[in-house]
């Protein structure tokens, strides 16, 4: 089990790296500059070079902080976000453990995560801090709610909620085209869920300095960071597994099949935040709670009526 | 509806120029390794072919910084001789006013535009010693 959890801790880290000088050169052309292009082949070792950077830094801890608080929010917010890695499906025998309720565990444990977002906004004894972890609870839990009702027809189609019997119900036609309005709604809310531009407003740069990591340095900054691109690994972990198939794919390799659509949705969400302005508080809310849940119950209920005809 | 389906075909749009964007190459130059070609119009610096200037002081008057100062001997046959050409690079503002008058073209702007320096004394410098343009 322990070798298990290192390859996957392992694998997050360099994930995590690679994503991170991926998003930096990506957002870079898409503003017509080069981005990092000094360390390594084209700027290929930066993360490297700037997470060494982090762990020389000092450990910040203001005196207002709630101490204990403060130093527990970066864990339970990384925690939060490995946990999921149980669960998923790399390639058809690549899983640490095939769980029959996998779909449930992973949502369950990656919710947790906001817990650990408010204790850094209510530990760090700073007031935007405090208001950007209000946001983000606010944000994550009104959107989980679509982010549920979205898969929820997956699960009725497939009557399962283990990840691999759902990638095998796939072996013919994608999710996807049985249900391109879910794969919609659950993505909508899934960068949401990350809080990643243009629902960034738990971090909104120009409103709150950082949000709730304004206070944090050194290591504990990069647990944040570790964090955000893992729930985004994990959000598109997803995606894959209940729309696109999973690991299945011709030729090559059920993992590489895998990563390829993984990353190609990562891909899609960095597009998305390096092209869309922020939304209001309120306009993120209205979107939420007045469209996207209205549309993620019709969609049940169409499934469920068609399922019914069907049989 | 209607403005439903302009909002989201104005979201695709916008993807599709940043997509556009991604595509097209960079316009950043990695400055010391990459190096910038000027327009053949550019105005760099203040230079000087010593050897034309006839020292008769058109450009020190039309420079409305009075950055110029030429220095000169008059010889037996009565001739100006130039002895110094200083420039105060830095109260120049690179109009390029004073080599419009000059009636020899001996002055003229080049393409020089890396004028930093460590000191403020080496912003005032004579061009007779800087300068070796010859035509």
């Amino acid at each position: 089990m322990c070798a298990k959890a290192a390859g996957l801790l392992g694998f997050v880290s360099i994930s995590v790296m690679f994503l991170i000088w991926w998003e930096r050169k990506i957002s870079a052309h898409i503003q017509s500059r080069l981005g990092p292009m000094i360390v390594g082949w084209h700027g290929a070792l930066q993360t490297i070079a700037d997470t060494l950077k982090l762990l020389l830094k000092e450990n910040i801890v203001c005196r207002e902080a709630d101490k204990l608080t403060f130093w527990l929010a970066p864990l339970v917010v990384f925690v939060a976000s490995f946990l999921p890695f149980v669960a998923i499906p790399f390639s058809k025998n690549l899983i640490a453990q095939d769980l029959p309720l996998g779909l449930l565990y992973i949502l369950a444990v990656s919710s947790v995560g906001v817990i650990g977002i408010f204790m850094a906004g209510w530990g760090s004894g700073n007031k935007y801090s405090l208001l950007g972890g209000m946001r983000t609870a606010a944000q994550i839990i009104s959107y989980e709610i679509p982010l549920v009702l979205s898969i929820l027809p997956i699960v009725m189609m497939t009557g399962s909620l283990s990840m691999n019997t759902i990638i095998g119900a796939q072996k013919n036609v994608w999710f996807i085209c049985y249900q391109p309005i879910a794969f919609l709604i659950y993505f909508i809310s899934a960068i949401a869920e990350v809080n990643r531009a243009p629902f960034d407003i738990a971090e909104a740069e120009s409103e709150l300095v950082a949000g709730f990591h304004t206070e944090y340095s050194g290591m504990k900054f990069s647990m944040f960071f570790l964090a955000e691109y893992t729930n985004m690994f994990v959000v598109s972990v997803i995606a894959t597994t209940l729309f696109l198939g999973g690991w299945q794919g011709p030729l090559l390799p059920g993992i590489a099949w895998f990563l390829l659509k993984v990353y190609f949705l990562i891909f899609v969400m960095m597009w998305i935040r390096w092209t869309f302005p922020r939304l209001r508080v309120d306009q993120l809310m209205d979107f939420a709670w007045k469209f996207l849940m209205p549309l993620a119950f019709l969609n049940i209920l169409v499934t469920a009526l068609v399922m019914a005809l069907i049989k | 509806m209607k403005e439903f389906f302009e909002y989201t075909a104005s979201l695709i749009k916008g993807l599709g120029v940043t997509l556009k964007y991604l595509c097209r190459p960079a316009v950043t130059l990695q400055y010391p390794k990459q190096r910038w070609t000027p327009p053949e119009r550019y105005r760099g610096r203040v230079a000087l072919r010593p050897k034309k200037c006839i020292s008769c002081q058109m450009c020190a008057r039309a420079c409305p910084n009075n950055c110029l100062e030429v220095k000169f001997n008059v010889g037996d046959d009565k001739k100006r001789k130039l002895t110094e050409f200083v420039y105060h690079i830095d109260t120049c503002l690179f109009c390029g006013l004073c080599a419009e008058p000059c009636p020899t073209s001996a002055i003229f702007m080049n393409h020089d535009y890396e004028l930093a320096v460590c000191d403020r004394k080496d912003l005032i410098v004579d061009l007779v010693k800087v300068d070796s343009y010859v035509e």
